[in-house]
This record gives structure tokens, sequence and C-alpha cells, in this order.
């Protein structure tokens, strides 16, 4: 038994086309899309509350304010309703989750009605983790990525790189897209909703 | 009525033992799926990989006995690297659960650990030596709430503050005397950072008045300004806009005459735990609220304070 640790890279069109016709189906089961949104609105909600961990202990789960207040501050930490990120900035993040919701939607899929062990689907963990780095580093001083390099002292340098740090989280969307063809590829000659896939 | 049906021939059985050994003599294939194989440890190892949740307490003892379980490289062509190291021994459900519960844990270490919450102002590590630092509003001992904020004047994130929060924060809440509002300077960001806190400490020390003027002017300008020019760009601007000696200004960067107390505050903010800029302490009543991280709203800082 041989393991094919050859490089798989999202290069030609046929690959595109595969990732693209493989998330249409996925996402054509109502569950599924469902699933993918949920993911997306979780994958958000821990990269905005990830910058700001006291504001959810303290004030919206731990304090005596009024709901609508505690509603407020909560709404207003999201990119395009409050004011923490640019829009260049809160398109990427927004872009991040969104394909953290449809990777976790196929790898979901694929380890369900595949039949596919947890460990199968390892190439999604490591886009996930990676997506949760890169837009923690989008949002400019999140705990995440921050947090880490302030051990090693370096996370004023972070904007020091062209983009300010952007980099990280254009970088977090290519492993997410390289990610969802991994699985994608694992799917070959199937059928998702009774629909085949090329070979 | 037969409950096991074979993947290839349709053929029905009574007992999955029934339906394995039909499927294997007739068609050399895994009951479950199909599968063909050239031998019985080539389906057991196949059994163990793709099927281990559907097999059967016997089925799962006789394929262990007959391959002795998987070796790693195994799991790691059959289960990805995540499975090679996680699901030694373990089933599908045990490692979501693991899972589950580590980020059930993570998640309350994060909500339920921390600290500060309730702490008096004088007893917060963002709020030493309060009362040498440039306030604007009532006095923090007397106001209903304070606001302690740490920025760069090189940073980009404080300058979207100053820009789209800071001036409804002023109007609504500091002028009206609800709010007090302290400035800690601390250069993180970029190098020419530190001469402009350096310049704003020393501005401080002659006119507070012009100490906020500029303040305001770095952040307008900030696209403009870089180690190089930021020296000629303050002195310009005392000298235009303020009654503040400008050379005594620039003379007491140059000699670094401010810089313990930018140690000061830099210190402050490593015992407060800022990891960026800009980072804020809400205090309520003498008591500290919560940390804010980055330029947020006004109604983020008003709904924390209450008000």
């Amino acid at each position: 038994m041989t393991v094919d640790l050859r490089p798989r890279l999202l290069t030609t069109v046929d690959e595109w086309r595969l990732v693209g016709r493989t998330v249409r189906l996925v996402l054509s089961l109502p569950q599924y899309a469902v699933l993918a949104v949920g993911y997306a609105v979780l994958g958000l909600s821990v990269f905005v509350f990830s910058r700001n961990v006291a504001i959810l202990r303290q004030i919206v789960l731990g304090s005596s304010l009024p709901w609508g207040s505690r509603a407020t501050v909560t709404v207003e930490l999201y990119p395009f309703i409050g004011t923490a990120y640019t829009t260049l900035r809160g398109t990427v993040l927004a872009l991040t989750a969104v394909l953290i919701g449809i990777d976790m939607a196929v790898a979901t899929y694929h380890v369900r009605e595949h039949r596919l062990s947890v460990g199968q689907g390892s190439g999604s963990l490591g886009g996930i983790v990676l997506g949760t780095l890169g837009a923690g580093c989008a949002a400019c001083g999140s705990a995440v990525l921050a947090g880490l390099l302030s051990v090693a002292g370096v996370s004023g340098l972070l904007l020091a790189l062209p983009l300010d740090g952007l980099e990280f989280s254009v970088l977090a969307v290519f492993v997410l897209l390289l990610s969802l063809y991994w699985l994608a590829d694992g799917m070959r000659g199937g059928e998702i909703a009774g629909c085949p896939l090329p070979e | 009525m037969t409950d096991h049906t074979c993947p290839i021939c349709g053929a029905g059985f009574t007992s999955e033992s029934g339906l394995d050994d039909h499927c294997w003599d007739a068609h050399g294939a895994c009951h479950y799926c199909g599968t063909e194989f050239e031998d019985r440890n080539a389906l057991y190892t196949h059994w163990l990989t793709v099927h281990e949740d559907s097999l059967s307490n016997e089925a799962r003892a006789r394929a262990t006995s007959e391959v002795g379980g998987l070796t790693f490289r195994e799991r790691l062509a059959h289960q990805g690297p995540v499975g090679a190291v996680a699901n030694i021994g373990l089933s599908r459900r045990q490692v979501l659960l693991g899972g589950v519960l580590g980020l059930g844990g993570v998640a309350g270490a994060a909500l339920l650990g921390g600290s500060g919450g309730g702490k008096s102002m004088t007893e917060h590590a963002a709020a030493t030596s309060l009362g040498t630092q440039p306030t604007l509003g009532p006095s923090p001992s007397a106001a209903e709430g304070t606001i302690v904020a740490f920025e760069d004047p090189s940073c980009p994130a404080c300058a979207r503050f100053e820009r789209s929060t800071f001036p409804q924060l002023k109007s609504e809440l500091i002028d009206p005397g609800r709010v007090s509002f302290v400035f800690r300077g601390i250069p993180v960001v970029y190098p020419w950072g530190d001469p402009a806190v350096l310049a704003l400490e020393a501005t401080y020390n002659r006119s507070a008045e012009a100490f906020w003027g500029l303040k305001a002017f770095y952040y307008r300008e900030q696209a403009n300004i870089g180690i190089e020019t930021v020296q000629e760009v303050t002195s310009q601007y005392l000298a235009d806009q303020t009654d503040v000696d400008a050379d005594a200004v620039v003379s007491d960067v140059q000699s670094e005459t401010s810089r313990d107390a930018v140690d000061v505050d830099l210190q402050a903010s490593r015992d407060a735990g800022v990891r960026g800029t800009p980072t804020f302490f809400l205090f309520s009543g003498g008591s500290f609220a919560t940390e804010i991280v980055g330029p947020q709203s006004y109604d983020v800082f008003a709904n924390s304070l209450g008000m």
C-alpha cells in the first residue's frame, strides 16, 4: 500500500469546475444549505468575539444591563454594522466566514453521506484553523493571532506588511479553497443528491 | 423478510454474517459498500478504516484479531493526518464528542476566565498613575464613567476611532460631564509613533489644549507622516496652531525628556494585558466594566457604560 503525498493544488479549470459542482450540489440540499449558513455565522462570530472576549463575558453575558443594550453591543461588533472594520477587511472577513460555512457543510456531507471518518476530512480542518488565524489578523489586533505572536514579540510587525496583516486572511481564503478542492477530489466519481460527479 | 441486502446483486439475507459470507464468496467484496478486494485481510482493513462505525462487535473483533488493528501508515493513508493521530482506537463519535468537549472547555475557560470584572478603578492596572494622564471631561473620580484609552498616533485603527467614534463620544458623553476620557500613548505600531508620543508628553507638560490638538493633528495627517518627517511636522503644527514653544518640544523629543512618562504608560499597558491598539478600559461608577479592543462604534461604548 502506498500513500500519495503529491501536493494537490487547485490549478486547472477542471479542478475549479469540480469544486463548483460539488459545492452547488451539496448546497442544493436544504439541510446542508442551512448548515453552511449556520457554520458561516458561527465562524464570523468566532472571529468577531475572539477580539473582544471581555465584552462577551462582562457585558453580553455577565452584566445587569438591559437586554436591549446587550443586544446592541453584540450586533455593533460585526462588520458592516459597527465601525471596527474597514470595507476591505469586512469583506475579506465575510468571505472567509462564507468559505468556512461551505467547507464545513461539504465536509459534513462527505462524512455523513459517504460514511467517511473524521480524520479523512482533515484537509478541511487545516483550512478552518488557518482561516481562524487569518481572519483574526484581518481584524488587526485580534486576540487569536496577536496573542500568539505577542509571545514572540512580533505582533507589531504585522503592520509592517504591505496590507497591514490582511495578507494572512488572503492566505486563509486560499487554504479554505484548497481544502474544498481536497474534499471534492475525494468525492470524484460519486454522487451527490443523485447527480454524478466527474471522475 | 430480509434485513440485509447485497449491494451488488440485491440478494437478501436475514443476518449480517450471512450477507458477509455471500458477498465474499460470490463477489469477493465488502457487504457494506460492494468494494472488491483480493484477500480477506484487505477487506478487514477496509472495514476498520471506512466502516468502523457500522461494524458489529463480532465483526470488529474478527477483523481486529485477523489484522491486529491498523498501523499508523494505514491510518494516514485512509484517514488523513488528523485521523492518523486522533483516531487511534477511537470511533468517529468518540472523536466528535472529544472535539465538542474540548471546544466547550476552551470556550468556557475564555468566558469564565480572565480578571478585572468589577475591580475598583484604583486597583486596575490600566488606571495606574491616572492622575498624571491627559484627561478630557470630568475627573475620573467624579465621573459616572471613565474610558482609559491606550492608543498610538501611528496606528491606523486608532485614527479610525478618532474619526468615527471619538467625536460622538466627546459631544454626547464627555463634554456634558458624564464620562472622563483618559489618553495613554504607547508607541507600539510604526517607528514614528515613538517620537510622536514623546512630543505629545512634552506638549501636555506645557498645554493640555495644545496636546489634544496635536493628537488630532497626528491622526488627521497620519498617512503623510513618517520617521523622517514627524519632528518637522510636529514643530510646524505647534508653531502655527498653538502658543507652545515648538523648538522646546522638539528639543525634549530629541533628549527623550518624557521617556519615563512613556514607559509608565507602556508598563501599564503590559500589566493590563493590552495586545494591540486601540484598547479601551471602561469603568462605570468607579468599577471596571469591560475592555474594548478596536475602533468600535459609539453604541458599544455608550451601552457598555450603561448610558
